[in-house]
């Protein structure tokens, strides 16, 4: 885990790099690298020379930067945008929710009041979070999708299967307990993951996530009850490669 | 370039003109020749660009290279066929003709649908004030029952009924939660937002609105766009007034050529798998018809460039609705 923290105001950021850094060796994670930077321009320099798309990044970004053209959403998103795995937090001059464009533009992690007196517990569970996430990243399969030309990344044991809408070239992913409409194409599917599987004409599975086929129906029953139709042209594959897993 | 010539226009007649006119060459012996079978050619060229422009799946300017590219090629062969034949200026006529017709009854539908969007805004707006009423009227009878305490002098009385009995909207900033509505250039849309926000505050309910930067898509000012969000804002609305938070979030947010609508409201009850709540029929509440959700879901699913993502996360249910320019 890479570590950054971008942060204008000298006291400030003398301030938060004492406090990460206690909490590094306080928690020894496997942080291999830590730098601290005042200007967005400097960090950007810094970032193409020191990572490789592999590594998990943790950014801490001051939201008001006074100095510069830029405020800390417009590195964030520029950072979303190179680094999709990276995990972003703010740190704002008084506590306040969240906004929406943070939560879902950018996925922010978390909030950080500068002046919130338990300022070092909320980055110590700041650091817990993003530890927890990449460990969960690196040891779950993940589907990167390109979603209108933005990447994103899903866990495949959440994925059920994919639907082709009645519209031409638009798909509805179904997930556990989400549901999402993107453009694509059906027939690109299987071979983004040997684990997806044709069924029908309108259907891909993610087969680890079925827990029964209704013969007689020509259906297929998900772990969460949802369902999906078996064509006759796929049934033969299908009953073989389910024999095959149990 | 979309100004200039109407797309679906180029996508229907031209074509078929143009086809027609090769075969009436054919049939006079024109096409024979080498500038015959290149002006063919390029008929068929623009044809088949023809039918790659879609307005949804690509970016407006690759769109407009497209049509540009099809114009280009259409003109070549127009000249083309008229330096064989002097005759093929007809095409030229009858392409105007077509046009022009075309263009009447395009007006026609436009028009329609103006009348029909007015339509639903009008009676969406009826409805809240109905409701607005009766928030007035409640006030009303709150001022005679403090004027009854005024009157006996009873101020215990009345410090009571303050306390306990109103409990009154805390609204700190009025002003400032209603700034980012100044963003939203869409007015229909302005209004509407604007509605409910006065409708969550009488029913004391904090709808927090969030958008970054000016939200002026023109796409914005279809009849859908304003039913849908109808809809997410009145699911949002009933289901955080069932919850003790009371509050639900709506951000808007324009970006490239699209335009997201998020509206976010927590649940406390416990809640089916999301699939079911999207059938026909749904709801939570009695006496309901619970066409919601599936309203919206068949709304989304015919037009082209809706895309809906439908999370339930942490006690908390997210729509996001993507309206992709064209």
């Amino acid at each position: 885990m890479k570590v950054f923290l971008l942060e204008d105001d000298l006291s400030q950021r003398q301030f938060f790099t004492q406090l990460i850094r206690r909490q590094i060796a306080f928690k020894d994670y496997p942080v291999t690298f830590f730098w601290a930077t005042g200007s967005s321009f400097t960090l950007k320099k810094r970032l193409a020379k020191e990572v490789s798309p592999e590594d998990f990044l943790l950014f801490f970004l001051d939201l008001h930067l006074k100095n510069e053209e830029e405020t800390g959403f417009s590195v964030g998103s520029f950072l979303k945008a190179t680094y999709p795995n990276a995990k972003l937090v703010f740190l704002t001059t008084h506590e306040e929710l969240m906004p929406l464009a943070f939560q879902y533009q950018l996925e922010a992690l978390d909030f950080l009041a500068k002046e919130n007196p338990q300022v070092e517990t909320k980055l110590s569970q700041c650091l817990d979070t993003a530890f927890s996430r990449f460990q969960k990243e690196n040891k779950q399969e993940l589907l990167t999708l390109s979603l209108q030309g933005k990447l994103r990344q899903f866990i495949l044991a959440d994925i059920l299967f994919f639907e082709a809408s009645s519209k031409p070239h638009r798909l509805t992913l179904h997930l556990k307990n989400q549901q999402l409409d993107f453009y694509g194409r059906l027939k690109d599917i299987p071979s983004i993951h040997p684990q997806l599987l044709q069924v029908h004409q309108s259907y891909v599975v993610n087969r680890r996530n079925i827990q029964e086929y209704q013969v007689a129906e020509k259906k297929l029953l998900f772990i969460n009850g949802e369902t999906c139709f078996v064509s006759r042209s796929y049934e033969k594959m299908l009953k073989a490669i389910l024999q095959q897993n149990f | 370039m979309k100004q200039l010539v109407s797309w679906s226009f180029l996508t229907y007649f031209s074509p078929l003109v143009f086809i027609l006119f090769l075969f009436w060459l054919n049939f006079t012996g024109g096409l024979n020749t080498t500038v015959g079978l290149v002006a063919s050619g390029f008929t068929f060229l623009g044809l088949c660009l023809n039918f790659l422009m879609s307005p949804v799946k690509r970016f407006r300017k690759r769109n407009q290279a497209l049509a540009f590219g099809v114009l280009f090629s259409y003109f070549i062969a127009f000249v083309l066929m008229v330096y064989l034949k002097f005759e093929a200026f007809l095409l030229l006529l009858l392409l105007g003709i077509f046009y022009y017709l075309f263009i009447k009854k395009e007006e026609e539908t436009t028009k329609r649908i103006e009348t029909q969007q007015l339509q639903t805004y009008i009676s969406e707006l009826e409805a809240n004030n109905t409701q607005l009423q009766l928030f007035l009227h409640d006030y009303k009878n709150i001022l005679f029952s403090i004027k009854g305490y005024v009157a006996q002098q009873d101020l215990l009385g009345l410090e009571n009924f303050v306390t306990e009995e109103l409990h009154l909207v805390q609204t700190e900033h009025p002003d400032e939660a209603l700034t980012s509505l100044k963003e939203i250039a869409i007015s229909p849309v302005k209004t509407l937002l604007l509605n409910k926000f006065l409708l969550a505050q009488s029913l004391q309910i904090k709808m927090v609105l969030e958008t970054v930067g000016p939200v002026d898509q023109k796409n914005l000012h279809q009849l859908f766009v304003l039913r849908s969000l109808g809809i997410m804002l009145d699911n949002a609305l009933e289901a955080s007034y069932h919850t003790s938070l009371k509050t639900f979030e709506v951000g808007i947010f324009q970006e490239d050529q699209q335009v997201k609508i998020i509206v976010k409201n927590p649940y406390e009850d416990f809640l089916p798998p999301l699939h079911t709540l999207k059938e026909k029929g749904f709801t939570t509440k009695k006496n309901h018809n619970g066409l919601g959700l599936w309203h919206l879901q068949n709304m989304v699913a015919s037009q082209d460039n809706f895309l809906l993502d439908t999370q339930l996360k942490n006690n908390e249910f997210i729509q996001i609705l993507t309206i992709v320019g064209t």
